[in-house]
């Protein structure tokens, strides 16, 4: 008798995890028989459970959430990687600046020789020496102009930033 | 018989169609995810409209106080704005909002269990007696007070099975509970609302 009945209720437990209603259910609290009720009521309570609504919160939630997003956006973080990236520029310009200069450390700066003078200069491979300096100049200057941005965007703004706020 | 016969073409058309739509609204959402992601806060606006009634009531199930409820569902919708960029896209958008919603509420509550200072709006029997009565029982309103009865735990399951109709599977992967352990204390809770609903059924009775 109590194996029937624990069957029984495994079965109802099956229907109403699997959201069957109707028929399969109803004559299954028919079969449990009338004398024990205690699976009307789990029906019951699945039924009332089924008709619950969510509730609301606050009409002023959605606005409070998005205040709150003002505060601490996604685009805080984006900020940073970029930043992050700009450093690595920098960097790959500064390393890329030095190995250039230390391949030919004659390139940047040419002693001038006086004994040299008055000679006939042979020019051959200055125009490519010329060159090389200047791509070396250049972009100390696209670092310089970088660590600048940087410097402007980690410390200049947000000390001007924190002024204005304070204000 | 030509009806039946209609009925079970129609069922698999159904099923299509459902999931048509369903592939609609996820595709919808995901375009929605990636014009927050690129900086569009505004869009996140439709997120909160649409999932903050589930999401409150599910902490308001574990919390059982309507100001500390809101103020876990708020903290969750942040949270999720925060870590948009770790969601892989994997589980669904709004079980991966749900599962923050449930660890947040649970972290509230656990917080207020350290410190009790919160007084916890119960269920009072004797209280609900009288009310019940006056007008006979609102057995809807009665459920719903029983499962302010209930474990944060198990209050939480039936706010999933019911409020939200996810799938055993779905519940167990946002409460990190194997699919079985889900069933049984679904149905431990299930059971347990019963017998609170026969026993006020049997107190109206001998009132009345």
């Amino acid at each position: 008798m109590k194996e029937e009945k624990d069957k029984l209720e495994e079965r109802l437990q099956e229907i109403l995890d699997q959201k069957e209603s109707g028929n399969p259910l109803d004559e299954l609290v028919e079969k449990s028989g009338k004398g024990d009720n205690e699976m009307e009521y789990i029906r019951e309570t699945d039924a009332l459970l089924r008709r619950m609504d969510t509730q609301s919160p606050s009409s002023s939630f959605t606005a409070n959430v998005m205040i709150h997003l003002e505060e601490e956006p996604v685009a805080k973080t984006v900020r940073k990687q970029g930043l992050i990236i700009l450093l690595g520029v920098v960097l790959v310009l500064m390393i890329t600046a030095f190995y250039l200069n230390a391949i030919n450390p004659s390139l940047v700066s040419m002693p001038a020789d006086i004994n040299l003078v008055g000679q006939e200069v042979n020019l051959e491979g200055v125009g490519q020496m010329l060159d090389l300096g200047f791509i070396i100049k250049g972009l100390m200057f696209v670092t310089f102009f970088l660590a600048m941005m940087i410097f402007d965007r980690t410390v200049l703004r947000p000390f001007f930033e924190k002024r204005i706020a304070g204000r | 018989m030509d009806s039946s016969l209609n009925l079970i073409t129609e069922i698999p058309n159904l099923r299509l169609f459902q999931s048509r739509m369903q592939t609609k609204v996820q595709s919808a959402e995901t375009a929605l995810l990636e014009r927050v992601i690129s900086g569009d806060k505004e869009s996140f606006r439709e997120l909160v409209e649409k999932y903050q009634s589930f999401c409150y009531t599910l902490a308001l199930r574990i919390l059982k106080n309507p100001m500390e409820a809101e103020e876990a569902t708020q903290d969750s919708f942040i949270k999720a704005y925060r870590s948009l960029k770790n969601f892989n896209g994997k589980s669904k958008f709004s079980s991966w909002l749900y599962r923050i919603t449930y660890n947040t509420s649970i972290s509230y509550y656990r917080k207020r269990k350290n410190h009790e200072s919160f007084e916890i709006i119960k269920y009072d029997r004797s209280h609900g007696v009288e009310n019940r009565y006056s007008e006979g029982l609102d057995r809807k309103r009665f459920i719903s007070e029983a499962i302010n009865q209930l474990n944060e735990v198990d209050a939480s399951l039936i706010t999933f099975f019911y409020f939200e109709d996810l799938t055993l599977e779905e519940i167990g992967e946002i409460m990190a509970l194997r699919p079985n352990l889900v069933k049984v204390k679904l149905h431990r809770a299930r059971k347990k609302l019963a017998r609170e609903l026969k026993q006020a059924l049997h107190e109206e009775a001998t009132q009345l």
